[in-house]
């Protein structure tokens, strides 16, 4: 058995801002997201949001040791402000707004929190560099530090002395602190008076940028830099009170040169995010970024460089593709040297079709209907091999793994075993960084040197696969729970993992079986509220039309594929498929288990 | 405000409960599992004795828990989570108000409560104006072992288990550290902890006078504590105090680095120990609940004759010591 590694253990937030650095491997997006622009970055958990975020902080840029860090340095000519937020927050906000009905309150916290890491991040630029190379460090004397906060200490209603950018720093812990207790206060007396009292507060007046601007002015002034920009790298968006959502996506719009807005968020998140389409329009005033790759291939470079630097850590020598090997979808094209393409006869690709065909009726109509003979491969011209035989050669070899064991030979690959090799394993990770390392832990655990069986691979990542399926079982199921058996996150997967399967490996053969789901107007909005939560968790992968890159609004007329982590589970193939109306999915009845599908009579998987 | 002393409760046999044991308020469940009468039948008629029932799951022993109560003179009502937290506020309140020239005795059954009811009774007594001296018992008669439920399909909550235990962070950039107290649903706290997405997590693990208890638990947390938590911390079940010191050091030390979050998770009595230690850092430590509500099928779980408990006294000024 594996040792369980939990998904969770691989948080960007559980290291250190020196561990963060240490491990950092930009994807593409990075070097857009360093641009001095407004950016939305969408992405589910584990994608890498909050790493990316936190390597626009100085300290961040000076530690980490890659070569690539003197050009992010150079093209980073802003100052970084973090600003954590995670559900456990957005949690302690929405409980005391709800036990005393009120809307501001959130707001005003997170005001203070974000205007604590403005002093935070201007004070780190006081200090001493983390690493050879600073990044925008300045001098500030005490003279000048005392009077940018004894000038900005009253407008952020501080009505103590306070000498010092620390001081300041407390202060506004002073007021998260005092805005807890009224706040606890009203809900224990439970009376109307403690909760004008609360309500009435100057704190709750507090505004973010309008407070920001004066300390920013300042500081900029005090270090002779007039023009210096400021950005506030919020992660996790979803978490805020919704009005504060609405501010911050107005903000992205703003043309205030002072301040930049990179803020992260879950793609068709928990809530709703009806205002970025209407507030700001991608592309004009900001970018979206999206940290998901529709097509398999987009996310390869980026796993391969996240796994290759996971090797280097662990002392590995050699390449992905050495580690990894070739997958059993991938070792038909062993054969093109020899015979010129992938299936002539003797080829282990024809070897399966024709295996198949001896027990899979259906398959071989489907070899008559398309005029193949196998023994004449190589007559079939290459543009009618493409589209007849190499487009059903991952669906053969899932058939073909299927099959019971009375009609089993022991060559055949097992079904397991398929899901392994470099371009499996780099698809079925999805470009999620979260799922890389959690599934390469459990890999090197015990691994020294050489090539990783590919039954070891297969057992790896189907081990991942089944936890974090299992896993969905802790999500919050929001609707009716009455049908919770069939709409909860977990049920929902199964399925659709299940409806896929089903077209995969039933009686039918299907060339072109459905693999993605388009969300149409006949499905219900109970079933929304599940989806998003799937589309957050990454197990559901928004595949954009042609024209359209809006990661954030509606799901309603958006197409998704089940992430291909989930694959192996469900017997299905690593790629997109053809798309079929989710509605229909949902109306039709629950497929049989696996072992009653038809012909093939269940598998080793 | 009140001040809060927990102190230690010996666990005794249900059936050695006598006379001295007697409460001046006495408050239990009516739920459908046997054991939500075994404390209540065998103890001493208190001067204010309730059993609150639920609006759902009626089911199983419920009726004849319902016949017992209503013979034994107990007070019954039948109220939801959100009735319950005022309800046994104002009913602790009445309970004080008739303790005169002397100190309060109160005792709680948890057994059968959830943790939301037990969250609003520890509340209640937290919020207490601290105008009389209080002794509450918080009682547990642990079930007899039964094989762990097939998991729910679905969680219906998982949140702060009320808005007083929902904590309060001054510093967001200070890690969020789960302390997770597992018990023998497969991967429950696994999922829950991949969930709340914690940078770290200390995990409590029940030690059992029941070996298949202690080997269940196993099962279905293998390897949490491999890798990605710290090193799990064991607990008696049967010495709620011992817990409780364990418990409160692994949170102040959370405290001095990070953000804790209580995950109580297992036996019930974890999550009552769980509730007084975030009631004595009020308000720093959030306390979770993972719960597939009615989703979980109802098992008539009986007691194995013994009860356990923690005491916590309520002092209008007392000097707190630590409790280590």
């Amino acid at each position: 058995v594996t040792d369980f590694v939990p998904f969770g253990s691989f948080n960007a937030r559980a290291s250190s801002l020196g561990q963060v650095a240490h491990g950092f491997v930009p994807p593409d997006q990075y070097w857009t997201l360093i641009e001095s622009l407004h950016v939305l970055l969408v992405g589910p958990r584990g994608s890498g949001k909050t790493t990316l975020l936190r390597m626009l902080q100085s300290p961040a840029l000076e530690m980490w040791d890659d070569p690539r860090a003197a050009e992010a340095r150079d093209r980073i000519n802003y100052t970084g402000v973090f600003v954590p937020a995670d559900r456990s927050w957005g949690a302690q906000v929405r409980q005391i707004e709800q036990s005393l009905h009120l809307t501001d309150f959130g707001v005003a916290a997170f005001t203070l929190h974000a205007l604590r890491a403005l002093v935070t991040a201007a004070l780190e630029r006081t200090r001493a560099p983390r690493g050879d190379v600073p990044h925008k460090r300045v001098a500030l004397d005490r003279g000048a530090e005392e009077r940018i906060v004894r000038d900005v200490a009253p407008l952020w209603l501080i009505n103590r002395p306070v000498g010092s950018l620390e001081a300041l720093r407390l202060a506004l812990s002073d007021h998260l602190a005092l805005l807890g207790r009224l706040a606890r206060r009203a809900m224990r007396m439970r009376d109307e008076v403690a909760r004008e009292e609360l309500l009435a507060h100057e704190l709750l007046d507090l505004e973010l940028l309008s407070s920001a601007v004066p300390f920013v002015e300042r500081f900029n002034a005090a270090v002779g830099e007039d023009e210096g920009t400021w950005a506030f790298l919020l992660d996790e968006l979803e978490f805020l009170p919704q009005r504060l959502r609405a501010e911050i996506y107005a903000a992205l719009r703003g043309s205030d040169r002072r301040f930049l807005f990179k803020v992260s968020l879950a793609p068709h998140g928990e809530v709703e995010q009806p205002e970025v389409e209407s507030s700001a329009v991608s592309g004009h005033d900001f970018r979206l970024l999206t940290l998901t790759y529709a097509e398999k291939e987009q996310g390869y470079p980026f796993a391969e460089a996240l796994l290759q630097r996971a090797m280097r850590d662990r002392g590995l020598s050699g390449t992905p593709k050495e580690l990894l090997g070739i997958g059993g979808f991938e070792r038909e094209a062993d054969s093109w040297s020899e015979h010129g393409h992938a299936y002539g006869p003797g080829s282990s690709a024809h070897r399966s079709f024709a295996d198949l065909a001896t027990y899979d009726s259906e398959f071989a109509h489907y070899l008559a209907d398309h005029n193949i003979d196998l023994s004449h491969t190589d007559e079939i011209p290459p543009s009618q091999r493409a589209a007849v035989l190499r487009k059903v050669a991952p669906l053969v070899s899932i058939r073909l793994a299927s099959l019971s064991k009375g009609q089993r030979r022991r060559s055949r690959k097992s079904l397991a075993e398929l899901y392994s090799g470099t371009h499996s394993f780099f698809a079925m990770v999805e470009g999620n960084p979260r799922w890389l390392k959690a599934i390469v832990t459990r890999l090197l655990a015990t691994h020294e040197s050489g090539p990783i069986a590919r039954s070891v691979q297969a057992r790896a990542l189907e081990e991942a696969a089944r936890e974090y399926r299992s896993h969905l079982r802790s999500v919050e199921y929001e609707g009716d729970i009455h049908l919770a058996g069939e709409q909860s996150p977990h049920m929902l997967l199964e399925r659709l993992g299940t409806f896929c399967q089903s077209r995969v490996i039933g009686r039918k053969f299907e060339p072109e079986p459905p693999l993605t789901f388009i969300v149409d107007d006949a499905v219900a909005d109970d079933i929304l509220v599940t989806l998003r939560v799937l589309v957050n968790f990454g197990v559901l992968v928004h595949i954009p039309q042609p024209q359209g890159d809006d990661a954030t609004g509606s799901l309603r007329n958006e197409r998704f594929r089940l992430a291909y982590l989930f694959a192996p589970l469900y017997r299905l193939p690593l790629r997109l498929g053809r798309a079929v109306n989710l509605s229909s999915v949902l109306a039709a009845p629950p497929p049989p288990p696996v072992e009653q599908l038809g012909l093939l009579e269940g598998g080793d998987g | 405000m009140a001040l809060l002393l927990p102190a230690p409760y010996a666990p005794r046999a249900l059936s050695s409960l006598a006379a001295g044991d007697a409460y001046d308020g006495f408050l239990c469940s009516l739920g459908f599992e046997r054991r939500a009468r075994s404390i209540a039948e065998h103890l001493p008629r208190a001067t204010h004795s309730a059993a609150i029932g639920f609006p759902s799951q009626q089911t199983l022993s419920y009726a004849e828990n319902a016949a017992f109560f209503a013979a034994a003179g107990f007070e019954r009502q039948t109220l939801d989570a959100h009735e319950f937290h005022p309800w046994v506020a104002e009913w602790l309140r009445s309970v004080l108000a008739t303790c005169v020239g002397h100190p309060c005795r109160v005792g709680v059954d948890v057994s059968s409560m959830t943790r939301l009811r037990i969250a609003a009774v520890v509340e209640a007594v937290a919020q207490t104006d601290g105008s009389a001296d209080l002794e509450v018992d918080f009682l547990y008669a642990p079930e007899a072992y039964h094989e762990p439920s097939p998991p729910a399909d679905a969680t219906l909550t998982i949140g702060p288990v009320s808005s007083y235990f929902a904590g309060w962070s001054l510093d967001l950039e200070l890690p969020l550290i789960a302390i997770v107290g597992v018990g023998y649903e497969l991967e429950k706290a696994a999922g829950a902890i991949e969930y709340v997405e914690p940078q770290e997590t200390v995990v409590f693990v029940p030690e059992g006078r029941d070996s298949r208890f202690s080997l269940k638990v196993a099962e279905a947390n293998v390897g949490l504590w491999a890798e990605g938590a710290t090193s799990p911390v064991t607990y008696p079940l049967n010495d709620p105090f011992v817990t409780l010191a364990r418990l409160d050091a692994a949170t102040a030390g959370v405290l001095r680095r990070g953000r804790p979050l209580l995950l109580p998770m297992g036996p019930k009595i974890f999550a009552l120990v769980c509730m007084v230690v975030a009631a004595l850092h009020e308000p720093d430590v959030a306390v979770w609940r993972v719960s597939a509500g009615e989703l979980e099928r109802p098992v008539d779980r009986h007691a194995d004759g013994t009860v356990f408990g923690l005491s916590v006294g309520v002092r209008r000024d007392a000097v707190v010591l630590p409790i280590t």
